[in-house]
């Protein structure tokens, strides 16, 4: 992330093409939460203000404390509070509720959206999105893709939970883990022989091999933000 | 409601795929901009949308569709195999006979003669609705008659069409009054025929005993319920009728010798007398229908019949019920008197010079091995020996169609009696010869002999013959009449010898 903050800084148009893209919705979200409504792209001028917002803070962005997104939250929201007030609409965004307004340091812990109730954890987000991104690519070692693990997903939960407890063996077993990393497959012989003393057949591991192997994946290469989302222990 | 949350794993476009805390993906679609993965959003509660998907929705429709097309056709089906309702018959050019099943659509269709064949070939009937079958019947067999149709009545009459509906079970039903209905106005022939005629539709309900005494005689219901209304008008007019079937048509008795008739006298000779009979009528000079009908003329020919009286007078039920009874007496007449015919010609009756000339110019068919129609239809033809004018032997040839017979027998009284026609071949009778020299009698009223000409009977076969009986008792005045003339014949014969 500072990385490419860097290099969108130091005269890298398409750096900081892609840093807009792909941070869009979190300027949405930090634009909807300083407004304190749902903006639209396209129809809100709130937007456009953000979006510029965000554009500057990459060009002033030098302290790594704190972190780029809370620099640019900051920015966000003075820009539009300069806004509004050349708009004169005090009754849209009441002063009083914009927080820490005058702290470039304060990062607000959680911000809620104007609509829907969601609660971000901005710094959970980035880490979950960034354990997302290598679930991925790992996925694509096992020659498997997001979307083949959702097809195969059981579609009871007693099933799912089955399954799940086998990938919960499998990396706790370190035969098993090794040959599962080596192979780079699902060692369905062998965790047939472990599952013994469960009611589990192999036909039953077949059919559910590709969402074994992703949750597999997520304990064996130590993505911590979804383990603990799916609390796989 | 509580929502599920969940973890933004991937979103392409508006499709959001979510993980949620059990391990479970939903994908759905969102058009919430200020997502991206890694947030944690709220599963929407879409078990009710998704229940409905294409996967589960197609079995459904293609099953709702397989039932949808098994029902149309299963109920064709059903519709086709409805058990018979009615026979209806369609009398035009031809005859044709239909049955008609419970849903009205005809299940089988029968020529009753060469015209209806014709027609039915042209014409597509299984399984389809008889007022359609009837409409292109008659459509069939308007176009394929340049002239006006065999059952046409005289050129400045109009032709009929006469539809006959015969229940297979009596009693009121609705389905058959709206067969009725609806063959009747189908029935009327939509061009304009020749001469810028129109056509009348004769509509008669009959019952099944009539239709099976009708196919005794070979013909159609409604054709014999027109004859028999034929004759009844006519009987009702007063008109002189002999039994039915024993008339010969277009005799003419003696009070029935209107002037202007051709009779043997006015012939010039060596020419055929011309017989005042319409083709095709079979009806006297009265020109009703309703009496002097051979089998073969009601079988070719409808007569003229104004039913607006008989609606007048009865209602529906009457109507019917008299229409059943005086078909069923008609054809049953009919029947004994062709059985009387047959008898006697198997019988003694082909001697009978005497009876048969006793007979002539009575209307009476002519005797045995006299006249035979052509085609053997049981046509009555009177005697052939008469001549008729000058020497040639030759009755008036009136055959029409398959040689029936319609020559005329005048009885002035004298004992002449004008010859029809002998149905096909030669209507002459080797008396012929006889009587070129006889001719000169014929002024006297003399008639060359006829005993000879008993004996040599026309063309025709037998079949249909009626022997002359003189033993008819409508003709006693005639026979008695012509007896003396035949008698006086018979003495010069055996004179002669």
């Amino acid at each position: 992330m500072e990385s490419r903050v860097a290099r969108a800084r130091d005269g890298d148009p398409q750096a900081r093409e892609d840093l807009l893209r792909d941070y869009t919705p979190f300027i949405l979200k930090t634009a909807s939460a300083a407004a304190r409504r749902y903006l639209v792209m396209g129809r809100d001028e709130e937007i456009s203000v953000a979006l510029s917002a965000f554009n500057e803070a990459i060009s002033a962005y030098s302290s790594p404390n704190p972190g780029f997104l809370a620099f640019a939250a900051t920015v966000i929201r003075r820009r539009l509070i300069d806004h509004y007030r050349r708009e004169k609409r005090k009754d849209e965004v009441p002063f009083s509720s914009l927080a820490d307004e005058d702290d470039p340091g304060e990062w607000p812990a959680a911000v809620e959206a104007a609509e829907g109730g969601v609660v971000e954890d901005w710094s959970g987000v980035l880490e979950r999105r960034d354990d997302i991104e290598r679930w991925s690519e790992v996925l694509k070692e096992f020659r498997l893709t997001l979307k083949d693990v959702v097809k195969c997903t059981p579609k009871h939960v007693d099933a799912r939970e089955r399954a799940i407890r086998t990938a919960v063996l499998l990396a706790r077993d370190e035969a098993l883990r090794r040959k599962f990393l080596e192979q780079k497959r699902l060692p369905l012989d062998d965790l047939v022989k472990a599952l013994s003393d469960e009611v589990a057949s192999r036909k039953t591991l077949e059919r559910q091999r590709d969402y074994i192997t992703a949750i597999a994946v997520i304990m064996t290469h130590g993505l911590t933000s979804l383990a603990e989302f799916l609390d796989l222990g | 409601m509580e929502r599920r949350r969940g973890l933004i794993v991937e979103r392409s476009g508006k499709n959001v795929t979510v993980l949620t805390r059990d391990g479970g993906f939903v994908t759905f679609k969102s058009s919430r901009e200020d997502v991206m993965p890694g947030m944690e959003i709220a599963v929407p509660s879409a078990r009710g949308f998704t229940f409905f998907t294409w996967r589960r929705l197609v079995p459904v429709v293609a099953l709702s569709l397989v039932l949808a097309f098994s029902s149309f056709f299963g109920y064709q089906q059903y519709l086709y195999a409805q058990p018979l309702m009615a026979y209806v018959t369609l009398d035009y050019a031809g005859s044709v006979e239909l049955e008609v099943n419970g849903a009205g659509l005809v299940k089988a269709a029968t020529a009753l003669d060469e015209a209806g064949q014709q027609a039915l070939s042209s014409v597509e009937y299984e399984n389809r609705p008889a007022q359609q079958v009837v409409e292109a019947l008659v459509a069939a067999q308007e176009k394929t008659s340049q002239q006006p149709p065999v059952g046409t009545q005289a050129v400045t009459q109009e032709p009929s069409v006469v539809v006959a509906v015969v229940p297979v079970k009596p009693g009121p039903a609705a389905a058959v009054d709206n067969l009725e209905k609806k063959v009747s106005e189908s029935a009327a022939p939509k061009a304009k025929a020749q001469d810028d005629r129109q056509s009348q539709v004769t509509t008669f309900r009959l019952d099944m005993e009539t239709r099976d005494s009708a196919k005794e005689l070979g013909i159609s219901a409604g054709r014999a319920a027109m004859w028999a209304l034929s004759k009844h008008e006519a009987e009702g007019r007063g008109e002189q009728t002999d039994h039915p079937g024993n008339e010969t048509p277009g005799q003419v008795t003696p009070s029935q010798v209107t002037p202007g008739q051709v009779t043997p006298s006015q012939v010039t000779p060596g020419q055929p007398t011309q017989g005042n009979e319409t083709p095709g009528q079979g009806q006297g000079p009265s020109g009703n229908g309703g009496k002097g009908q051979t089998l073969d003329d009601v079988k070719h020919s409808l007569p003229k019949v104004d039913t607006t009286e008989l609606d007048k007078q009865k209602g529906q039920q009457e109507r019917d019920k008299y229409m059943k009874d005086i078909t069923k007496d008609w054809v049953n007449r009919m029947v004994e008197e062709i059985r009387k015919e047959k008898d006697s010609e198997n019988g003694p009756g082909k001697d009978s010079g005497k009876n048969s000339q006793a007979s002539q110019g009575n209307g009476h068919e002519s005797s045995p091995g006299q006249s035979k129609s052509g085609s053997g239809k049981g046509s009555v033809s009177p005697q052939s020996s008469p001549q008729q004018g000058g020497g040639k032997s030759s009755p008036t040839s009136q055959t029409t169609g398959s040689g029936q017979n319609y020559g005329q027998q005048t009885d002035h009284g004298q004992g002449q009696v004008v010859a029809g026609s002998q149905g096909s071949g030669s209507s002459q009778s080797p008396s012929g010869d006889q009587g070129s020299g006889q001719t000169d009698e014929q002024g006297d009223g003399s008639q060359p002999a006829s005993p000879p000409a008993t004996g040599q009977t026309q063309e025709g076969s037998g079949d249909g013959q009626r022997s002359h009986d003189s033993g008819d008792a409508d003709g006693h005045s005639q026979d008695r009449t012509q007896g003396g003339w035949i008698s006086d014949m018979l003495d010069r014969i055996r004179g002669w010898r």
